[in-house]
């Protein structure tokens, strides 16, 4: 299926350094981030559907909600540099996966499960590598746009490492026990989602940064760095077993 | 990516995971630097959404244990304002003797419980007092002196002062980065971050 932001994203198109020797790349990569993006707003919607499911209070449910429109928004924003670069805002849409229920937990360990994946997990990377790549690139109109997707990322992880105390505070030690097994697999996933977006053979020269080109080595480093030194302390502060389940990954990787 | 890009990213994630569950201070996230993108996301957060974490958050149930903070920390530090901002007063930050950072570690130590470990949060009633702000600074400007020795100047030597006030430092550090509103420097960035204490046996059951 063809996802087609066309419309969308023309009036969106931002003013681009002149750099025609990177312009090919810099269309890849904003086409790749306009296909992920707004294949996230299916995560969101459908977490929120969960949550809605389960019980959880109507305002997290909505804002959880509302983080879907931003994501379809960030696709337009991203298909707009893929205009501003000379290309077309249409790509492959990403195939639809079935977003995990968890029937084997409760409700609220099964939101949960999704909670930590999605933000604090996937998102709280986000909010590393996005915040790297703003802090390098020059001042213009592609670092503000890059400065309102990241503030949306940056809400997107918070709101996971809000909610996620007070559901966890609901579960018994067997629950806790399966969420941190859970929580290898997520980590495994996270790793090889990650790193299959983070070529190591992507090595633009340095005026690259103006259009979003970053090296993907050291997108990995900043990767793995806020995994042990971010996300897992921080949920081993919540009394998950964290570090363990990062090592544990390795099994499910 | 350079170094500040890649500390730049991790203090954003740390400031989204670490302040909200650790320091349980809902949107409060300031960073002058960042502070669009930073209002930017806490506007679409309700302000009453933090309050169940902040009730979680280990660190409020911590006790303060000495009233007389003041005399605590009399340690000649200086005046936050003489050390703060970092980077515009890197000659006091030098200025910082062994004497003066060990006594505001050991006082800031002391305000803490016996076994509270590696904490993020000074005691409420210690929070208001200047002289807490005061060692605070010395012991987060040390540190960042300390690291920017050792990447310009004498590496064995200043690794091994590097080493020494980190360990001296470590059960306050992170409570002092968020008593200086995270200050840019290395100190205060999640390179290496103490990992917190296990929760106790009882809680998780």
């Amino acid at each position: 299926m063809l996802l087609d932001l066309r419309s969308e994203a023309r009036p969106l198109a931002p003013v681009l350094p002149r750099l025609p020797h990177l312009a090919a790349s810099a269309r890849a990569t904003w086409t790749g981030r306009m296909v992920n993006e707004h294949a996230s707003a299916r995560v969101f919607e459908a977490l929120a559907d969960q949550m809605d499911l389960a019980g959880l209070e109507a305002a997290l449910v909505e804002q959880c909600r509302s983080f879907a429109d931003e994501e379809r928004l960030h696709g337009a924003l991203c298909g707009g540099v893929v205009e501003a670069l000379g290309g077309s805002a249409v790509a492959q849409a990403l195939v639809a996966k079935p977003f995990p229920c968890h029937d084997d937990a409760t409700p609220m360990e099964g939101v949960l499960r999704n909670v930590l994946s999605v933000s604090c997990l996937s998102e709280t990377v986000a909010v590393s590598l996005i915040g790297a790549e703003r802090a390098e690139m020059p001042a213009g109109e592609l670092r503000d746009r890059l400065t309102r997707i990241w503030a949306d990322e940056i809400g997107h992880a918070r709101f996971g490492w809000k909610v996620a105390p007070g559901l966890l505070a609901g579960l018994g030690l067997v629950a806790r026990r399966r969420l941190e097994t859970y929580l290898a697999v997520a980590f495994a996933h996270l790793e090889r989602h990650e790193l299959s977006h983070l070529s190591l053979v992507a090595r633009p020269p340095p005026e690259g940064i103006a259009l979003g080109l970053c090296s993907g080595a050291d997108a990995r480093t900043l990767f793995y760095a806020t995994v042990t030194e971010v996300i897992v302390p921080s949920l081993e502060s919540l009394g998950i077993a964290a570090s363990e389940a990062w090592r544990r990954r390795l099994a499910w990787s | 990516m350079n170094a500040l890009a890649f500390r730049a990213g991790l203090r954003a994630s740390a400031k989204v995971a670490l302040g909200l569950v650790v320091i349980g201070c809902g949107g409060v996230v300031g960073d002058a630097a960042d502070s669009g993108a930073e209002s930017l996301a806490d506007a679409s957060v309700p302000r009453d959404a933090g309050k169940a974490e902040t009730a979680l958050a280990p660190e409020a149930a911590i006790p303060a244990t000495d009233a007389g903070l003041s005399d605590a920390l009399a340690c000649n530090a200086p005046p936050p304002s003489s050390l703060l901002p970092e980077g515009s007063n890197l000659d006091a930050a030098a200025a910082i003797d062994t004497a003066t950072f060990d006594c505001c570690a050991a006082s800031l130590e002391a305000l803490l419980p016996a076994d509270a470990g590696t904490i993020f949060q000074f005691p409420d009633a210690a929070a208001p007092d200047p002289a807490l702000a005061a060692c605070c600074a010395v012991v987060v400007m040390r540190l960042d002196h300390d690291y920017t020795v050792v990447e310009n100047g004498d590496p064995d030597a200043a690794e091994a002062t590097l080493q020494q006030d980190q360990t001296t430092a470590a059960p306050v550090r992170w409570a002092c980065c968020n008593v200086a509103g995270h200050p840019e420097g290395p100190t205060c960035t999640p390179w290496g971050p103490p990992v917190p204490p296990d929760m106790p046996r009882g809680e998780v059951a």
